[in-house]
């Protein structure tokens, strides 16, 4: 520990006092040790994967970093501080993990604080114990066990940033996690009396929960209503955090930085808006498993908030970033893999999409042959070109990330509306021609989100196929996403045009949207047939079975829904520098637990020149 | 004085002589013109140029300015996710594209012209709006001093102490973006900063002893300001044109580049937003954009500052 | 003068007060507030009403507009401007973080603006219409049109691509904490935008020099036979300059608002890209805090720079 500081100070003091006499003492006493000592070789550097064209899909990919480190490492590879790129630095809605939607508040929330269960690999719906010791046991369909870990401490923030001790953490700073903190957590989320029951957003999720008890400080027993097949899915969630009532206020929230303390490998050091987000390791996490095998790892990450390819691409050649993605603009990725070989590249999906929502009880999208009509005339392919230079997929109803889940592929490019050809593209547009002619061709007012801003670039291109393809007068406008959102719930904007976070199972994908009585249902379907089969899903605990009626449920949403149009999603092209080991690419937020596997080789060659 | 026109080698149209003669006395001037003011004439040149691309952008576009061209893709396999035909996007300029295409596909050189239509016509409504108000009020302010000066200014301070993005932002807000506010912001924009210059060369004036003398006979104050003030500051008035237009495209630029303007019809500040995401790889959408912006400022400048040179009595007749 | 001095100083208050109505009443006549982005937020709920009732109680915008009024004037003279509604901390705090780089930037490109314009537009007037005076007046008009955020991203290509270098983007320094990361950060911005400024001011330079020196007195001064140096610096600038001073005052406005663009493009924590972000957000506080800020600043300024404006020409006299 005292040498971790050590290393922190020395690569400050160098760089920035520039002290003449003693700083060069102390840098050459410096070298000389880093000599010494980084001069034993570290782990196999994993070399670069086969890169994906755009026409291939994406299943080139590091290998899954596993979860503990395997062979001890030189003491030297432990600290130094990670510099990644993403948006947890954008003051958005709130900092209440279970009250917030935005995407990368769970990755910053995924680091601070724990779940009973999580995610291990997204694509491949594999879910692990966390909080937990094991797999929740089930004996029947309806009640689960869920047996914690011992030992599990809140964090003590102050002991690792200095200063004293705020109120939220003298009241639970290092006191140990029980099943009543798990209780609390998830009856909070779904509580009618409390004053902020609207905030919510699992609301409907936690739910299904019947009744909780607490067999002993480290059981919990839970009921549900009903068998739900997704339910341990439901756990390990985007918000299914565990937290203590005791930093939670008055009304019911804790957006506030100080109540960021959980029991997660990350400490909660700063947000800086619009800046950078800083976290800091928390020595007392339990999943460090035994520390006296100098197991490595990083003393904390920062994410900084550099959102144009020109930036991010300048800073990830000067190793300012260690890790990076294209925003927009794949090229530069393309171009500096080919002229940096060493470079660790990966592709991945990413759980985001395009979409157009329509409300389907509003003249004129009232009328399907309108909504197969857009459906039909959409050319997937310009999306794609236009938006990611074709660095993305068609999308059915369920993201293609999702392999276990979404339509395989060969049969939604045969499906109209997303099949290429230019023969079938033509019989695709003389179809939708027809039907608009069919609906009375109505005029087309559509309202585009304005973020990311290739969704607003987008909207005279996509007036203008719809103008050629229908032979109809369209309109659109620009909105902020958070007023689109909010009109959809009054109903004032029938058609939208926008980019979305996708989800990570089936069921969250298809359920709230689709189902008469769920309360995220803003397009207002309502279809008995399809209430059924929502329902059968959530209730088939055979996978084979459930993963059947999601194909079901997809195709009949295509076939006879059209509420929602899905468009395409793309994929990030990602790049670390060689001695970012154990570097996973991220395929939805919320996963930066796995930060805690990370570390830094300072004997890689390519390590020089970072600073 | 008529000697020392023909030494000042510009025409100068006397009444007589060059409105009843027009033909090669006409060319030779233009042509003294040139070879004595080569930079202004270059800028009037730009000036023409551009305004040209503006006025008959329908004919000289080529193409459509959301025109999307296709080209034969090479990772065509039946079946998958990969058609015939992709997208032309980002290509390097050649005779079908003279400035190559943009990521859409879309034509820049017709993208170009479509956006001179709109830059040139948005700066040209908001100078004319700001130069209208901005002389007005910075000839009575300067003219009358005292009381109403005072709170003229004070208002003409609290429009500059806006930021102009606030106020550009909320009317974008406000107004669901269209070309007429954005004119009209950006004219309000530069109001308070030309009321200000002008002010400024009104207060010098003003103590001029010509002026002096048309107060002494007992000149209206109203014949004052046009007859006699407002000749002298014909000079900064045409500066400030040159350089106001030259500023305003630029903040137009400015917005379209941070995404706040309309986006139809294309503007040259968000093709240069756009070409820059890209620019490693193919820059000529950013280089033609850019240049676009630069080339235009430029001629205007000249233009305006050529024009200033030749009103301006005193450095005529050095 | 000191009269004057006073009372445009309590104008001047009188204008900020009309100002910060502006934005205020602004600011809630365009559509959508803050509660609506916290509550509604990405995908949407039927009980999102409820949600951004709540969310609006809690941020106080569901009060009277002249209580909310009421509390926003009397907390600017206290001191006090709200919280912020994203990141509940208080406004004062966060423009006072950002307000350093914003500020430092302004100063550089004056700095490199004034250094570069003065000589050359001394020059180009003393010259004038010899070969030097039209190539200086050519790259004064150049950098008069080329958009500064161009030549920002064309040096910043440029330096990566060959010299492999570009400027610490991740991790900015304050100036008195590291002078050198910090400089580094501020050069390329500051070049951007100071050439601009600068242009502007040689030319009207050049063209204040240019009247003056064909004034009276200023023949006098050669039929003397004075040297040129003398002639220049003595009698012929600080006539010239008067004028300038003015543009300099409004040019502060000019950059307050085109640093948006360069402090978004080199990812400096300035107030610009803040405010803007802000403006989107509808965070009400701070919008009203960097308007507020703004405004003092160059109400004042351009107060600094008419009483200067008289000090240097006496023949302008506020009464």
């Amino acid at each position: 520990m005292g040498e971790q500081d050590y290393w922190q100070r020395f690569w400050k003091r160098r760089l920035s006092r520039r002290r003449v006499l003693r700083g060069a003492l102390w840098g050459g006493a410096g070298l000389a040790a880093a000599a010494v000592v980084g001069c034993s070789g570290g782990n196999e550097s994993t070399s670069g994967t086969p890169t994906a064209s755009p026409g291939a899909s994406p299943t080139a990919r590091t290998p899954l970093a596993s979860a503990t480190a395997g062979t001890p490492s030189p003491v030297g590879s432990r600290g130094g501080t990670l510099h990644l790129m993403g948006v947890e630095a954008f003051p958005s809605d709130t900092l209440d993990p279970h009250q917030t939607l935005f995407g990368p508040a769970y990755s910053a929330h995924s680091a601070v604080f724990s779940k009973v269960l999580r995610y291990e690999s997204i694509e491949d719906g594999l879910i692990v114990p966390d909080l937990a010791i094991a797999m929740p046991e089930m004996p029947d369909e309806l009640t689960y066990i869920v047996r914690l870990r011992p030992g599990v401490r809140f964090q003590q923030p102050s002991k690792a940033l200095g200063g004293s001790p705020s109120a939220e953490e003298q009241a639970i700073g290092g006191r140990e996690l029980t099943a009543e903190d798990v209780k609390y957590s998830f009856e909070r989320q779904a509580n009618e009396n409390s004053p902020a029951r609207a905030l919510f957003v699992r609301a409907y999720q936690f739910g299904v929960i019947e009744s909780m008890r607490v067999v002993d400080p480290l059981t919990l027993e839970i009921r549900t209503k009903r068998p739900i097949a997704p339910f341990l899915h439901f756990l390990a969630n985007t918000n299914a955090f565990v937290v203590a009532k005791e930093v939670v206020d008055k009304s019911d929230q804790m957006n506030r930085p100080a109540a960021m303390i959980g029991t997660g490998p990350f400490i909660w050091k700063e947000q800086i808006a619009l800046q950078v987000m800083r976290m800091v390791r928390n020595p007392d996490w339990f999943g460090w498993d035994e520390p006296e095998l100098d197991r490595p790892y990083i003393d904390g990450y920062e994410s900084l908030f550099i959102y144009d390819d020109a930036s991010i691409e300048a800073a990830f050649r000067t190793k300012k970033l260690d890790s990076a993605f294209q925003v927009s603009n794949g090229q530069w990725v393309i171009d500096l893999r080919q002229q940096e070989p060493d470079l660790i590249s990966a592709d991945s999906g990413f759980s985001a999409y395009v979409k157009t929502n329509f409300v389907v009880d509003q003249a004129p999208y009232s009328d399907f042959n309108l909504r197969k009509a857009i459906h039909l005339a959409t050319d997937r392919r310009q999306i794609v070109d236009t938006l990611w230079q074709g660095y993305g997929r068609p999308q059915g109803p369920v993201s293609w990330l999702l392999k276990r889940w979404a339509l395989p592929e060969e049969e939604l490019l045969k499906l109209p509306g997303y099949r290429v050809g230019t023969q079938e593209r033509q019989e695709d547009e003389q179809e939708a021609r027809r039907l608009y002619e069919a609906a009375g061709s109505p005029d087309l007012k559509i309202t585009f989100g304005d973020q990311p801003g290739y969704v607003p670039a987008f909207a005279p291109q996509y007036k203008r196929k719809l103008e050629e393809v229908l032979g109809a007068k369209v309109e659109y406008k620009v909105w902020p996403y958070a007023t689109i959102n909010a009109e959809k719930a009054r109903g004032t904007v029938p058609f939208t045009w926008e980019y979305d976070n996708g989800w990570i199972e089936l069921d969250d994908w298809v359920y709230p949207y689709f189902h008469s009585q769920s309360s995220a249902n803003v397009s207002h379907v309502s279809d008995p047939q399809l209430d059924s089969l929502l329902d059968a899903q959530r209730a088939a605990f055979d996978f084979e079975e459930r993963q059947q009626l999601g194909y079901e449920i997809q195709r009949y949403l295509l076939e006879n829904v059209l509420a929602q149009l899905d468009y395409a999603s793309y994929y990030m092209l990602w790049m670390a520098w060689p001695y970012y080991k154990n570097f996973r690419p991220a395929s939805f937020f919320g996963n930066s637990f796995h930060l805690a596997n990370a570390w830094l080789d300072r004997s890689n060659p390519v390590w020089g020149s970072r600073a | 004085m008529l000697m020392g026109q023909e030494e000042a080698g510009l025409g100068v149209l006397t009444a007589g002589q060059e409105l009843y003669a027009p033909g090669p006395g006409w060319l030779r001037l233009v042509g003294r013109f040139i070879r004595r003011k080569p930079l202004g004439a270059f800028g009037i040149g730009v000036v023409l140029v551009m305004s040209l691309a503006a006025g008959a952008a329908p004919w000289l576009s080529r193409y459509d300015a959301e025109e999307r061209f296709l080209t034969a893709n090479p990772a065509y396999a039946p079946g998958t996710f990969e058609p015939e035909q992709k997208q032309d996007a980002r290509a390097g300029p050649s005779l079908k594209h003279w400035f190559g295409t943009d990521q859409g596909g879309r034509d820049n050189y017709a993208r170009l012209v479509w956006g001179a239509r709109r830059s040139l016509g948005v700066a040209l409504g908001a100078l004319l709006f700001a130069i209208l108000f901005g002389t007005s009020i910075g000839i009575v302010s300067g003219y009358y001093r005292g009381w109403l000066d005072m709170i003229l200014q004070r208002l003409m301070d609290s429009i500059q102490a806006f930021p102009a993005m606030l106020i550009l932002l909320l009317l974008v807000a406000l107004t669901k973006s269209s070309l007429v506010t954005l004119s009209m912001g950006l004219g309000f924009v530069a109001l308070a900063s030309v009321q200000r210059i002008i002010r400024s060369a009104v207060l010098t004036a003003r103590e001029e002893p010509h002026v002096e003398a048309a107060r002494a006979i007992g000149c209206s104050a109203p014949r004052l300001m046009c007859v006699h003030i407002l000749p002298n500051v014909a000079a900064p008035i045409i500066v400030v044109f040159s350089i106001g237009l030259g500023s305003i495209i630029l903040a137009d630029a400015a917005l379209a580049f941070l995404g706040l303007a309309p986006i139809e019809p294309p503007s040259w500040g968000m093709m240069l937003n756009e070409g820059r995401g890209y620019m490693n790889s193919q820059p000529s959408t950013m280089l033609a954009a850019g240049l676009a912006i630069t080339l235009t400022v430029l001629g205007f400048n000249l233009a305006g500052d050529a024009l200033r040179d030749f009103l301006d009595p005193r450095i005529r007749l050095q | 003068m000191h009269q004057y001095i006073i009372r445009r100083a309590l104008l001047n208050i009188v204008v900020i007060l009309l100002v910060i109505t502006g934005v205020f009443i602004g600011l809630r006549a365009t559509p959508g507030d803050f509660a609506v982005s916290q509550a509604a937020g990405r995908v949407t709920n039927v009980n999102s009403g409820e949600a951004t009732a709540l969310v609006r109680h809690d941020l106080g915008l569901d009060r009277p507009l002249l209580e909310q009024y009421g509390d926003f004037v009397s907390g600017f003279f206290r001191g006090d401007l709200g919280n912020s509604f994203a990141t509940k901390r208080p406004v004062m705090a966060e423009l006072k973080d950002r307000l350093a780089p914003s500020v430092e930037l302004a100063i550089l490109e004056i700095l490199i603006a004034v250094v570069v314009a003065v000589p050359v537009g001394i020059l180009s007037a003393v010259r004038q219409d010899t070969w030097l005076d039209y190539i200086l007046r050519f790259f004064a008009i150049f950098w008069l049109g080329v958009p500064s955020f161009f030549v920002g991203v064309l040096l910043l290509y440029f330096l990566s691509r060959w010299a492999h270098w570009s400027p610490p983007i991740t991790d900015y320094q304050d100036f008195f904490e590291n002078p050198w990361m910090n400089l580094q950060a501020m050069v390329l911005p500051a070049v951007a935008g100071g050439l601009a400024a600068g242009a502007i001011i040689m030319r009207f330079l050049r063209s204040q020099l240019l009247e003056v020196l064909h004034q009276d007195y200023v023949r006098t001064a050669w039929a003397k036979g004075l040297r040129e140096r003398t002639v220049i610096m003595r009698h012929a600038l600080k006539n010239a300059l008067i004028p300038v001073l003015t543009v300099v005052g409004l040019l502060l406005a000019t950059i307050a608002s085109g640093n948006v663009v360069l402090e978004t493009l080199f990812n400096l924590p300035g107030l610009g890209g803040y405010a803007v972000n802000a403006i989107r957000q509808n965070d009400y506080p701070v919008v009203q805090g960097v308007v507020l800020l703004v405004a003092t600043s160059l109400v004042f300024v351009n107060l600094v720079v008419d009483v200067a404006y008289a000090w240097l020409d006496p023949r302008i006299r506020y009464g």
